[in-house]
């Protein structure tokens, strides 16, 4: 398997970029996350990328601090084909409206990337999140025939993701909403697994997740910022299918 | 290998190196013998109507996949209903939430955690249903209406 996404069925088996060229291919060496190999020119450090002793100062949202970088067609294929090769473009916060220029067309609804304000620091490259809400619902019925319906809302007041500062900020935010709605997805089944589980333990589930999802792609999440940020951007849901590249 | 359709359904009761995309491990459960993949490279297929952006697989010890779950934007219209039934028949089983309780939120760590117990009553689907179960012989298909969120989530299980 060569990790290009050809089309051809195959699973990763954790080889992830290493040191460099890993792209989105690393591994996180967490609860046996790995993703298939990639031949992108991102360099991972495994374990996260926060940290560090240096503490830049740096304002979300204000200039354009683009790279050079931008993932090889397979390893753009790999999370779902969201991104499209255009260049170093860095998200301008302009509001996506959902437009269906031709039928109505049913759409996604996917954590938007225009959330991540992707700003460099010294080590790292971060965004800040304010007020992330998610919904996790488990409804059925016991094996004896009696229904439940269990829902937890989880407000996260505020998250810090981080990438290598090597990546654009346009597909540092694509690629991180895009594991953003896959942490939430193995959490909202992790849940209806395990339907009489409490909101902590949800809520620990959802770090987990997050945080994997993040390391997979050579990133990080937590709850404190790698530097100081001084303006989170608010969490927002897209309802747009397809129109949602932040490096557009 | 011979793939003879991409829907999602169609991924149950096959092996995982059977399905036309390629997967990533997030995940083993117990000592190994469950484990839980994503689907690479499927954002832009559709289920009917909806598209995809993320699945998630759930395999056995043998690699066979077990359980699909993935979620869509929008409401469940008659367009979508009309879709399952052809192919599913009549739903098994069509309910929606009483009786709430929604506990005191508590704050942890920077997370506000809110708790909301209910029950299930059976319903009609003009009734803004919660849940809708297909339960067949071979397959179960479990649909999660949240529609402060305008969203449906999606179990899809081998019958055991």
């Amino acid at each position: 398997m060569d990790g290009d996404g050809d089309g051809s069925s195959g699973t990763s088996s954790g080889s992830g970029g290493g040191g460099s060229g890993g792209g989105p291919g690393s591994s996180s060496g967490t609860g046996g996350t790995s993703y298939t190999g990639g031949t992108g020119p991102i360099g991972v450090s495994s374990g996260g990328s926060t940290g560090g002793g240096a503490t830049p100062d740096v304002e979300v949202g204000e200039g354009c601090f683009c790279d050079s970088f931008e993932p090889s067609g397979g390893d753009a294929e790999k999370l779902g084909g969201l991104l499209t090769g255009k260049d170093d473009d860095c998200p301008e916060g302009e509001i996506l409206l959902p437009v269906n220029e031709e039928e109505e067309e049913d759409v996604l609804l996917i954590p938007s990337c225009q959330s991540f304000e992707y700003a460099n620091g010294l080590l790292v490259k971060a965004a800040g999140v304010s007020n992330i809400q998610n919904i996790f619902v488990a409804a059925g019925f016991y094996s004896d025939g009696s229904p439940y319906y269990h829902r937890f809302d989880l407000n996260i007041t505020e998250a810090y993701f981080s990438m290598p500062k090597t990546w654009t900020n346009g597909n540092a935010a694509n690629y991180t909403a895009n594991a953003l709605h896959l942490a939430n997805l193995k959490t909202k089944a992790w849940f209806q697994e395990n339907p009489k589980v409490s909101v902590y333990s949800l809520g620990l589930e959802w770090d987990k997740n997050i945080r994997d999802a993040m390391r997979a792609i050579g990133g990080d999440h937590s709850k404190t910022a790698p530097f100081p940020i001084k303006n989170l951007a608010p969490y927002a849901e897209d309802w747009v299918w397809a129109k949602t590249d932040c490096t557009k | 290998m011979t793939v003879q359709n991409n829907e999602i359904d169609s991924f149950l009761g096959r092996h995982i190196e059977d399905i036309p995309y390629e997967v990533n491990l997030l995940d083993s459960i117990g000592f190994g013998n469950e484990k839980i993949y994503s689907i690479l490279n499927i954002n832009g297929e559709k289920f009917y109507s909806k598209p995809l952006k993320n699945v998630i697989i759930y395999v056995d010890e043998t690699n066979i996949i077990k359980k699909v779950y993935t979620d869509f934007k929008g409401s469940f219209d008659s367009k979508f209903y009309n879709s399952i039934v052809d192919k599913y028949g009549l739903p098994t089983s069509i309910s929606r939430r009483v009786n709430e309780k929604q506990l005191e939120s508590e704050e942890i760590e920077g997370t506000i955690l809110t708790e909301t117990t209910g029950t299930l009553v059976e319903c009609e689907l003009k009734d803004n249903p919660d849940l809708i179960i297909w339960d067949s012989l071979n397959i179960k298909l479990t649909f999660i209406i949240i529609d402060e969120l305008d969203k449906i989530e999606l179990v899809m299980e081998i019958n055991k």
